[in-house]
């Protein structure tokens, strides 16, 4: 049993809990309080297989992920095309694999980041010198098809997470920072030709955009969601409103308060205290991540934690801007908090993955000794 | 290199991490009271609680106009969940571009807009729905649909007040909540409505009500109606608030459009009271979490006044069944019934209570409660089909006629007051009298009444004795009297739109001189010329020689105080007058001796029979003018019969007239006659006692 404990990392392990707890609380507050609530036990549920989970991959060797991360990427992909083509259909999103009647849809692009995390740090791993151009080549390559995928599904919440994951992974390995501005650049071109051109991004996401420019004009469908969370948090003041207490959650007035928005419901039952412990716990969890950067010197194992602090960053930072209604609506769950199976049990993945990395006691060697190996 | 880019990427996490913090406590602390509040305002509701109108009620307490409760279905168009909503859209969109706009183009394109509507509504109520009704509700489907249309047109003015359905009973509201329960815009709503439990008698007293426009409920806001003490924490201004409160759903506000509902609204109206709740969490045992209402304050309506008059209820159905009996034509080639046309107004004398007013042809007030047929429009207030027989018009108050010989015995007072003739003094009736050159003024007897007093003059209505008074009086005078016993003047009732009258005026030359005209001294006094009266200022002008003297102000509200006004007249010559009036009556050869006179007790009358006048040749009218039918010679005179009873202690005095039909003595008294007799027999008057002194 200690064996299987050892590799886990208290500091990392106690913000997941509490972040876990305040979800629970947040989630029976906004659906009718715990006995009632039918999301409760599920949500628990996921988080006890999401814990095995985590366990279990804990415990497998790195060298494992070494070996097969391309055929770990190569598993999401194919995941991912089967999704494109005969994906179950939830909120006009062909995003879900659909198994059984009884058994909870799988999102398959929450984990396709973690295999990409690991094909990058397969790519990377002993190119931290180079700067040339055409070096790029692979690694836009494996990012940029999987996102045109969960771009068309349509996922614009994930999708945005895959190329600035890219771009701040090549920043910390010390790619130079001109040619990342360049590319960048190229990026937001690319941004602005799809928005004119392609049918990549439909119309009600043009309409968020356009509600989030100018809320008044749209606030009775696409700004509908932003104001009342906005109303939400501004209820709540410093000391909140008391648990459960909350009215705009309370008369169902914000929709997806128990996925995407939950920080709103969090905002408005316990205010500003609240609101404070929740990002306080986040910004622990990311220290104790980009701490674990000093306990490896393998340069596979150090590609795998900052992507998985980096896609956890992307995604707390997206998730709140949205309900704080710093950028235009869209569907990013808050991690670790937020209902849902796919999102626990990818965020669990990521935390065991990194926390199993930083544990890899092989030193660094040359590319030579590496082929031998 | 990779140490300092770490620690750069750290920095920009805790940077991130920081700028949603600082937006989080930028919401919650600055923004917070500000969002607080409206939050609030979003979970408080106001309703207004309409208070009960006051009802009408006769002298002895019967009412005759009430609220009572009813089922009503109101039907929201905005918020009924139509499949294709988008002409709800176009019509706010059509309400926007029009604001500014004139009533008239308003008017052109909202009937363009109702077509297409009416359209849309047969798409979107399935004949289905519309017959789903008609299962419940004893109602046919083309009916609904009518008013489904009708409450659209409402809509384009946003303003939704009228119910659906109204005056269900128990089992279909019971029924049609079960049908529709939940169904947004469709709802059942337990309301008071407005009753008149008598029908059609005093149908133009009592008058109607409608529904308020939205214009007047800014009016109503003015004048308080609506409850303004509290305004909760929430910071709503004086009109916002009072906007809220007015538009509040299932609209119940009425308003007094005619008659005394018109005269007392504002006293029987009331003042809207007030409910505020807030809808907040509440946690039982388990833990469960429900939503609830609290009452934060409640003001309770101020319910409105009961108005009593003066109307005795039982005479006034005494008098209208016998003002509705036909009677025969005798002066048209052939013989044949017709219909009455005419008023009665009864007064007490000395205090100017009024105990009966009554017109025929009449109708039913219940009819005219929204929604209105249109027929009924058509037949009572507009009187399309037939012009002379206009059911609404009051014409105890706004019919206009010559008085006729009635108003001999005013110019009689006149006389005797200004001392041109006593009771002794004589003229020769010769049969005419000869003005100038021209035609000579007939009386009605064509061999004349010899020589006569004042007592047989009133008797036998003699004309050429009051041409005589008349050319002694001249008009000036005239006119000095006959606006000292209250004609060519509106006597001050409490119903809207009351006849003034009209009185013969002086010509006067270019230099400024009196042009003294016989023909209008002489005619004056017999009533003609352009003498007009309403049945009202002729029973208060009877009145006067009711209670010696006095000029009394007729009112239907009862009052504590006596209002009346001395006039300073001669008792002595009052009963000069008065016993030429019983002539007419109770002794034979007087010109309602035969038909008018009642058993028992002493009546005193007058009757009259009033020419309608012809044209001059010149100007006589084409056929298509409105005024042709005048010019035809068998058209038959006004018939009046004015007077009080009994002699020794009057205890009514009234005016009667029915219009076309013929002499006084033959039609008028003995309307007057049956009405007297079976009012006294209520009364319990059956002697009349003897004369004062």
């Amino acid at each position: 049993m200690n064996n299987i404990l050892k590799n886990i990392n208290i500091f990392i392990l106690l913000p997941v809990i509490a972040l876990n707890i305040l979800g629970l609380l947040a989630i029976a507050s906004t659906t009718g309080g715990f006995s009632n609530s039918s999301f409760i036990p599920k949500q628990i549920v996921f988080i006890i297989i999401a814990n095995i989970v985590g366990l279990f991959i804990l415990n497998l060797p790195l060298d494992f992920f070494k070996k097969y991360a391309y055929v770990i990427y190569g598993f999401g992909f194919l995941s991912l095309i089967y999704v494109h083509f005969f994906g179950h259909v939830v909120n006009n999103a062909r995003s879900w694999i659909h198994f059984a009647p009884g058994m909870p849809n799988i999102q398959p692009s929450e984990f396709m980041k973690y295999g990409l995390i690991l094909a990058l740090g397969r790519f990377l791993m002993y190119r931290e010198t180079y700067h040339k151009w055409s070096d790029l080549i692979f690694p836009v390559i494996l990012t940029i098809v999987p996102m045109m995928f969960v771009l068309k599904q349509p996922d614009l919440g994930s999708a945005l997470i895959y190329m600035p994951l890219l771009f701040t992974l090549l920043f910390a390995l010390g790619f130079r920072f001109k040619k990342i501005i360049l590319l960048m650049c190229v990026g937001s071109v690319m941004i602005i030709f799809l928005w004119n051109n392609t049918g990549f991004i439909k119309e009600y996401q043009k309409n968020r955009v356009r509600a989030f420019m100018d809320p008044d004009a749209y606030k009775e469908k696409e700004a509908y969601q932003l104001r009342a969370s906005l109303l939400a948090i501004g209820d709540g003041g410093i000391f909140g409103k008391g648990y459960q207490q909350g009215t705009i959650h309370g008369f169902d007035k914000l929709p997806e308060s128990h996925t995407d928005f939950i920080f709103a419901v969090i905002c408005e039952d316990f205010g500003l205290i609240g609101g404070g412990l929740v990002f306080g716990l986040f910004l622990f969890l990311l220290y104790s991540l980009m701490r674990l950067l000093s306990f490896t010197k393998d340069p596979f194992a150090l590609c795998v934690i900052l992507g998985v602090t980096i896609i956890m960053f992307y995604q707390i930072a997206i998730s709140m801007s949205v309900v704080l209604g710093l950028i235009p609506t869209t569907g990013v769950t808050l991690p670790l908090v937020s209902y849902g199976g796919s999102s626990i049990l990818s965020n669990y993945i990521g935390v065991s993955l990194a926390m199993n990395a930083s544990n890899c006691k092989v030193l660094q060697l040359s590319k030579s000794e590496f082929n031998e190996y | 290199m990779f140490r300092f880019r770490i620690k750069v990427l750290l920095v920009v996490f805790v940077f991130t991490i920081l700028i949603l913090f600082g937006r989080l406590s930028f919401l919650q602390i600055f923004k917070g009271n500000s969002i607080k509040d409206q939050v609030r305002r979003t979970n408080i509701i106001e309703k207004r609680i309409d208070p009960i109108r006051g009802s009408i009620v006769d002298r002895n307490g019967i009412a005759l106009a009430e609220e009572v409760p009813s089922f009503n279905i109101y039907f929201d168009p905005l918020k009924f969940p139509f499949e294709d909503n988008s002409f709800i859209l176009e019509i706010k969109k059509f309400h926007k571009n029009t604001a500014k706009k004139s009533r008239a183009i308003k008017r052109k394109l909202g009937s363009l807009l109702i077509d297409r509507l009416s359209k849309e509504v047969r798409i979107a109520l399935s004949d289905r729905a519309l017959k789903k009704f008609h299962s419940v509700i004893q109602i046919p489907p083309n009916e609904v649909f009518k008013r489904f249309v009708r409450i659209y047109t409402f809509a384009i003015k946003r303003w939704i007040p009228e119910p659906l359905l109204f005056n269900l009973s128990f089992e279909e509201a019971i029924l049609l909540e079960i049908e529709y329960n939940g169904v947004k815009g469709l709802k059942v709503a337990t309301q008071t409505i407005r009753s008149y439990p008598e029908g059609n008698s005093c149908a133009h007293l009592v008058g109607q009500i409608q529904h308020l426009s939205e214009d007047e409920v800014g009016y109503l806001t003015k004048n308080g109606y609506f409850n303004q003490n509290q305004r909760m924490l929430i910071n709503l201004t004086n009109e916002e608030h009072q906007y809220l409160l007015s538009k509040h759903e299932l609209s119940n506000l009425w308003v007094g459009r005619t008659g005394l509902e018109f005269q007392y609204n504002k006293l029987m109206r009331g003042q809207s009271g007030e409910q505020c709740l807030e809808r907040i969490l509440i946690k039982n045992s388990d833990g469960e979490v429900s939503p609830e209402y609290i009452m934060l304050y409640e003001i309770p309506p101020k319910l409105g006044r009961n108005i009593k008059l003066t109307i005795d209820i039982e005479l006034q159905k005494i008098v209208e069944e016998e003002m509705r009996k036909s009677f025969k034509s005798t002066i048209s080639e052939r013989e044949f019934q017709r219909k009455q046309v005419g008023a009665f107004v009864a007064l007490n004398p000395h205090t100017g209570e009024i105990l009966a007013m009554s017109s025929v042809p009449d109708f039913n007030p219940n009819d005219l409660i929204p929604p209105i047929n249109s027929d009924v429009v058509d037949d009572v207030i507009l009187g399309i089909r037939r012009p002379n027989y206009i059911k609404g018009l009051n014409r105890g108050i706004r019919g206009h006629y010559p008085p006729g010989s009635p108003f001999k015995m005013f110019v009689a007072l006149m006389a005797l007051e200004d001392k041109i003739i006593t009771d002794k003094s004589r003229f020769t009736c010769s049969g005419s009298l000869q003005l100038g050159t021209g035609r000579p003024f007939k009386c009605h007897s064509n061999f004349g009444h010899q020589r006569l007093n004042i007592y047989k003059a009133l008797k036998k209505s003699c004309n050429i004795f009051f041409y005589h008074l008349g050319l002694k009086l001249k008009t000036r005078r005239q006119i000095f009297w006959s606006k000292q016993f209250g004609f060519g003047q509106k006597t001050g009732i409490d119903l809207p739109g009351e006849y003034r009258g009209n009185l013969p005026k002086i010509k006067y030359s270019g230099t400024g001189r009196e042009i003294s005209n016989k023909y209008v001294d002489s005619h004056f006094s017999i009533g003609q010329v352009d003498l007009e009266v309403t049945p009202l200022q002729m029973a208060r002008g009877i009145s006067i020689f009711a209670n010696g003297g006095y000029l009394v102000y007729p009112h239907l509200k009862r009052r504590r105080k006596v209002k009346r006004k001395n006039l300073n007249l001669n008792q002595k010559n009052i009963d000069i007058v008065v016993e030429g009036m019983f002539k007419v009556v109770n002794e034979p050869g007087g010109t309602a001796y035969r038909k008018g006179r009642l058993n028992n007790i002493i009546m005193i009358g007058k009757t009259g029979t009033a020419d309608i006048g012809g044209f001059p040749v010149r100007a006589k009218p084409k056929w298509q003018d409105p005024l042709y039918r005048y010019s035809q010679k068998s058209y038959e005179p006004h018939a009046w019969f004015v007077g009080f009873a009994p002699r020794s202690n009057p205890v009514i005095s009234f005016a009667c007239i029915s219009e076309y039909s013929g002499h006084g003595g033959d039609i008028a008294a003995p309307i007057v006659k049956r009405i007297l007799e079976r009012y006294f027999k209520v009364l319990k008057i059956r002697e009349d006692k003897k004369p004062k002194g």
